[in-house]
């Protein structure tokens, strides 16, 4: 029975992010100083986030990969060793460590590791900003659907349903075979094809979420519905939301690669790790290097963002302990 | 039935995703220059692509019921013709891709669901992990790169050997680098739903009941776990079509199959807005159809389903 009481307490300073040991020696309860093997002494909700994210090691790792991807992005201008657009007709496709280049060169005998560092950018700037919009996008379509149901949701929702029937490489080289390529239009349009799956699972966490007493007691106070909707629904809805933006930046990346290779992506000169493909297409049984090394960036770079969505689904699962 | 307005949906979808677009097809030709422009004016008047935009529209869509969907801009041929061309190659394709798929996918998780938490369950997620995050395009080349410039035991793409007579065997040479790429792929995610569908049934507590029965532990995989583990996957069947089509896609265009999604970026590329369309419908109603026989699939191998 005191036992029972304990973990109750438990949750509620949990949730109120106290010191568990203060609470339970306050309470008197337990007058060895002893916490019961299954309550989890002083840490707040972050905390505990953390740490169960900290123990899942590959997500760790994917971590540091993209931080480090993320650095050599930013530090594009500083860190590559020559002008990605210089061109050298006398060193045309110099394998790897040989006249001075690192991982080789192409066919117009441009220095391949400067490429793929600029073209990190690109992939990192569409996968980020794709992702951005799908959320904002998505969170918003889904918490209106959710929050008022009736009409505005079936048809926010069948049009979700006709978007999610048709294969989205599909409409993405449809719609990216019309207008000029660029970076701008490039993400718009993959971010325009991949937010459904956000304002699916959102429209699941409101239609749960606004059963809940809390609501009640908000529309009790007054509050509006733009309210409800910003201040107590999507916060509750976050953790999901979190897991699925980083899914989304691992999709996207792979959606620009991908149309980037079928040559509606991406343009040259301007250096995608798709595009580097598309152009090595041509080389690629001769001079490997060409091919290989984009390739192993772009599936290092979705592998390690898929890793961090999986660790993340995992620490802000409650369900998951921390033992 | 629900599906009716989808379909509506998705064929309106299709119809002004490429009509609404700036550069209209004559715009392909007069871009040449070479074709006078009461010319155009004419073949536009005979495409009936100066008609206002929901004429068209009716004109298409009631053309599609009756199953006729256009004909080509490029070669003037019936696009239901050109389409059904290709069709064959991309069956051939996605049918052993799903084979594939299913066998390593299925097998894969099982075993790393039975063996959880050992280095075989470590091996098989970390894989699947791996199978979703690589390009299939990349994995493609990479195919190409070892098997067939490198060892050549494969070759480098196309559906038959050139001035060859049809021979079976010849055609699966041409389909084991595609449909191995593809299906692999596939089988990352046909792995990681057995996965989590074995676990879950393992948990349950008909399970536990089957093992204090003192059941033989063979028998209660068989019996027990795997038919119910097993049951919720032939939904996967339809839900991954949407995502099969654009692997099918990339993969045709890497290796050279001449299927549907070949024929897809070459109508791009000629602007081609009949068969771009057509494709867009033909793919999206497939897509429909799948989760639809899914779900009945569903409840024709699920008598809980049916009850509820």
């Amino acid at each position: 029975m005191s036992e029972d009481y304990i973990y109750i307490e438990h949750c509620i300073y949990e949730y109120q992010g106290l010191d568990l040991r203060k609470a339970v020696i306050d309470s008197g309860i337990n007058s060895n100083n002893e916490l019961p093997s299954y309550a989890v002494a002083g840490r707040s909700q972050t905390a505990i986030v953390v740490k169960k994210f900290l123990r899942h090691k590959l997500a760790v790792l994917g971590g540091v990969i993209i931080i480090v991807l993320v650095l050599f992005a930013i530090l594009a201008p500083s860190v590559s060793p020559s002008d990605p657009y210089l061109i050298n007709t006398e060193y045309r496709f110099s394998p790897p460590g040989q006249n001075g280049y690192l991982l080789g060169s192409d066919e117009l005998g441009r220095d391949l590791l400067s490429r793929l560092i600029w073209a990190g950018r690109i992939s990192l700037t569409v996968g980020l900003i794709t992702a951005l919009i799908t959320v904002i996008v998505g969170s918003i379509l889904g918490a209106i659907a959710g929050y008022y149901s009736g009409v505005v949701d079936s048809g926010i929702m069948r049009f979700v349903d006709v978007l999610l029937s048709i294969p989205q490489i599909f409409v993405l080289l449809a719609v990216t075979s019309f207008f000029k390529q660029s970076l701008t239009t490039i993400t718009i349009v993959i971010a325009l094809t991949s937010w459904m799956g956000v304002t699916r699972m959102v429209r699941g966490q409101i239609l749960y979420i606004k059963e809940q007493d809390f609501i009640t007691a908000a529309q009790a106070i007054g509050a509006g519905n733009s309210r409800i909707i910003v201040r107590e629904i999507l916060p509750n809805a976050l953790a999901p939301v979190l897991v699925a933006t980083t899914l989304n930046v691992a999709n996207a990346i792979l959606a620009e690669s991908a149309l980037s290779y079928l040559g509606y992506g991406i343009q040259p000169p301007t250096a995608s790790w798709g595009n580097m493909l598309n152009n090595a297409q041509a080389y690629f049984m001769y001079e490997p290097w060409t091919a290989i090394f984009p390739g192993m960036l772009i599936a290092l770079t979705v592998l390690s963002f898929n890793f961090v969505g999986d660790g993340l689904r995992d620490a802000l699962d409650p369900r998951i302990s921390l033992n | 039935m629900q599906g009716v307005p989808l379909l509506i949906g998705i064929s309106i979808f299709a119809f002004f995703v490429m009509h609404l677009a700036p550069g209209d097809p004559m715009s392909a030709y007069a871009a040449g220059g070479s074709i006078p422009m009461e010319e155009l004016r004419r073949m536009e008047h005979i495409l009936g692509l100066d008609q206002p935009i929901h004429v068209q529209y009716f004109k298409w869509a009631s053309g599609m019921i009756s199953g006729n969907m256009g004909y080509s801009i490029f070669s003037g041929r019936p696009v239901i013709q050109i389409i059904f061309e290709r069709v064959p190659a991309t069956l051939q394709l996605m049918g052993l891709a799903y084979g594939i798929a299913i066998v390593f996918g299925v097998f894969a998780g099982i075993i790393s669901a039975l063996k959880r938490y050992s280095v075989i369950d470590y091996i098989v997620t970390t894989g699947a992990m791996i199978g979703l995050s690589v390009p299939t395009f990349w994995f493609g080349m990479m195919v190409i790169l070892l098997f067939a410039a490198t060892l050549g035991w494969l070759p480098s793409g196309g559906m038959a050997t050139l001035g060859e007579p049809f021979s079976i065997r010849d055609r699966l040479i041409h389909l084991i680098g595609p449909s191995s790429v593809l299906g692999l792929w596939m089988a990352a995610t046909w792995s990681r739903y057995t996965r989590s569908g074995m676990l879950e049934v393992i948990g349950q507590d008909y399970i536990r009941t089957a093992h204090a029965k003192g059941l033989l532990p063979r028998l209660i995989l068989w019996r027990h776990t795997l038919r119910n583990a097993l049951i919720p996957l032939v939904t996967l069947l339809g839900l991954e079509l949407r995502l099969v089509f654009g692997g099918t896609l990339v993969t045709e265009i890497v290796f050279g199959w001449p299927g549907i999604g070949r024929l897809y970026v070459d109508s791009l590329t000629r602007v081609d807005y009949p068969v771009v369309m057509g494709l867009l419908l033909l793919t999206s109603v497939v897509v429909l159809m799948g989760n639809l026989l899914a779900d009945v699939l569903y409840c024709v191998v699920d008598p809980r389903i049916r009850v509820e």
